[in-house]
């Protein structure tokens, strides 16, 4: 199986998207993916350039750039609030979309 | 992360802007940051919204690129009346804020002190302490205690 490529960003690409990188992570590895995806942190501005190479792009805040692969809006990981509709929407974007 | 004692509690201001500026001077003058640092954050903040809901307080978390940081440090802000900040989540919703934490942060190293922070916009009884607070002791005991 592909290793899938997720791309986490927030506006300065090193405080929500650093703490939402932990919580995804770990999260990921409990549903039994670990191994099977790597993640990338980068700021909000390099999304455009950056989110074709990757699988998903999972971002801390609103975005208005734009983003060439399936994007998850996911302020509530920082916030821990609506995070199992969050995980389960990038769960299944980028495991159970076949 | 507390150490230049960048605390202000109770404060009044009209707008984000003035409180923001309240805070940032504070970081400039601590000298752990750069000249520049206001336009840094105001920048940033116009662009991405660090406005956050909880259950019970509008939090915000303002910060600016690595760039403008010398030392890592952090500054809190409570306010008696909130507020106006845009939410992280989705520009157009506002935020009424009571508490700024300003996040002065070089890099990925921060990443355990950054999970406890942001662990603490789920507990409603510390936001209330927060808010409670007068005096940087209390806030110090506080912060120890979650292991800021």
């Amino acid at each position: 199986m592909a290793i899938k490529r997720i791309l986490l960003c927030c506006g300065t690409g090193v405080a929500t998207s650093t703490v939402a990188n932990k919580r995804l992570e770990a999260e990921l590895n409990q549903r039994g993916y670990k191994g099977q995806f790597t993640i990338s942190q980068c700021k909000a501005v390099e999304v455009p350039a950056k989110s074709g190479n990757f699988d998903i792009c999972v971002s801390t805040l609103a975005m208005s750039y734009k983003c060439e692969c399936p994007l998850v809006i996911a302020t509530g990981i920082i916030l821990n609030r609506g995070t199992k509709e969050i995980y389960d929407q990038v769960e299944k974007i980028l495991w159970k979309s076949e | 992360m507390f150490d230049k004692k960048i605390t202000l509690f109770h404060q009044h201001a009209e707008t984000k802007e003035q409180a923001l500026e309240m805070l940032a001077n504070r970081f400039i003058a601590a000298g752990v940051v750069k000249d520049t640092y206001l336009e840094g954050i105001l920048k940033r903040e116009s662009v991405f919204p660090t406005g956050l809901f909880t259950d019970t307080y509008g939090v915000a978390i303002p910060h600016a690129d690595s760039d403008y940081v010398y030392e890592n440090q952090l500054g809190v802000m409570t306010l008696d009346e909130p507020v106006d900040f845009n939410y992280m989540g989705n520009a157009g919703e506002i935020v009424p804020v009571r508490i700024i934490i300003m996040m002065a942060v070089q890099g990925h190293d921060q990443v355990d002190m950054l999970m406890k922070l942001m662990s603490i916009f789920a507990e409603p009884e510390v936001l209330q302490e927060i808010i409670d607070c007068n005096d940087y002791e209390t806030f110090a005991e506080i912060a120890k205690r979650i292991g800021l």
